[in-house]
């Protein structure tokens, strides 16, 4: 796993696979992953709110 | 005893005793090289120059960056230099350039001048320091718009596939004058430790994250003054960042004006400890107050933050 994954997998708490899939994707950073859409992410790691951290 | 040296390596020497710089991270190995850079200097020159003689220092912080090495301590001092903006008009320049830092562990320290070795962008608008770097100190250097208006540090994910994020980012005992626009910025850094800094008025945003950025994690950001900060003086979705001991003055909310966010604003962050920090507002919710000039997380700890009329435990709503 390359550092972007591994940096993923920790901030969101993601498994390995998941956190990988992401980057392969082209979502390696969190910039990129807000602006995803959810069916964007839905597709790579199968559930929205595994990134979606809840706002105030 | 409050001492501000936190984090501090017990028995490791810093830079020429520059205070903030003594941290067990940045202990020089035997290898390290000690490079000087004075662009006024008589016998400057970069092309072929190795900069480790004081004599003969180099002419550009960007030379003396490409003698540096990953993670062998290596130290770039600044000289002192006229170029204070109230001087003689930079007949003796400091520092003019935009660089990029991508050496992991290196350090660079102004060696002149009680507010630090003066730099100004040579580039308008931007920033003087990107740091891509991991385990980077910049300590004692004067950032000033005054010539070229830009901004001071930038430390970000840099996009590549190699994963150089800017953790750990040390800014110590830096001063941003009022022409500068953003003090510094953060993308995605984790860890990084900022302390002793003054951000004057005018400055737009103190210390920063872009809403559309990844959020600043582990911060440990204290003992700086925020003086008439514009915008936001800590705008950054932090997440499990230490705030304490700081100092903010707002001359609205002094005076009980609106100063929405003027202070601290952690929307979207999460589980940050915010302490023992000196605002000039009221407390309450009115027009300047505390929770006027402040936003919290939703989950953050808020304890013994001091206003003009005392003390207070509660969160800013």
């Amino acid at each position: 796993m390359d550092a972007r994954a591994a940096k993923l997998q920790r901030f969101y708490k993601l498994t390995a696979d998941d956190a990988v899939a992401l980057v392969n994707a082209g979502l390696s950073h969190p910039k990129e992953i807000k602006k995803a859409t959810d069916k964007q992410i839905r597709d790579v790691i199968g559930e929205v709110v595994k990134v979606r951290k809840a706002k105030k | 005893m409050y001492d501000r040296e936190r984090g501090t390596f017990p028995g490791a020497e810093g830079v020429w005793g520059i205070q903030g710089t003594s941290r067990g991270a940045h202990t020089r190995s035997a290898d390290s090289r000690v490079m000087y850079v004075q662009p006024w200097h008589v016998n400057a020159f970069d092309g072929g120059n190795t900069g480790e003689n004081p004599e003969e220092p180099f002419l550009t912080v960007t030379a003396a960056l490409a003698r540096t090495r990953d993670h062998t301590g290596d130290v770039i001092l600044i000289g002192p230099s006229g170029d204070w903006q109230y001087g003689d008009g930079g007949e003796l320049p400091g520092i003019n350039e935009t660089v990029v830092v991508n050496t992991h562990g290196v350090s660079i320290i102004g060696a002149g001048g009680v507010l630090g070795s003066y730099w100004h962008p040579a580039v308008a608008a931007d920033f003087c320091i990107t740091v891509n770097g991991l385990d980077v100190t910049i300590a004692n250097i004067c950032f000033t718009g005054a010539r070229t208006a830009g901004s001071g540090i930038m430390a970000q994910w840099n996009g590549g596939a190699t994963g150089q994020w800017a953790d750990n980012l040390a800014v110590y005992n830096c001063f941003f004058d009022g022409a500068i626009d953003i003090g510094i910025q953060m993308n995605f850094v984790w860890y990084p430790i900022i302390s002793g800094c003054y951000f004057a008025e005018g400055v737009t945003f103190g210390i920063y994250q872009d809403p559309a950025d990844g959020a600043i994690l582990g911060a440990r950001i204290h003992d700086n003054f925020f003086k008439d900060v514009v915008t936001s003086a800590i705008s950054i979705e932090g997440e499990g960042c230490d705030i304490f001991q700081n100092y903010f003055f707002v001359i609205e909310a002094e005076a009980g004006a609106a100063a929405t966010d003027r202070m601290i604003d952690l929307v979207n962050g999460s589980a940050n400890l915010v302490h023992h920090n000196t605002m000039s507002c009221l407390l309450g919710a009115g027009a300047g107050a505390y929770d006027d000039c402040n936003t919290e997380s939703g989950t953050d700890s808020w304890n013994q933050n001091y206003c003009i009329d005392g003390p207070t435990v509660a969160r800013p709503l």
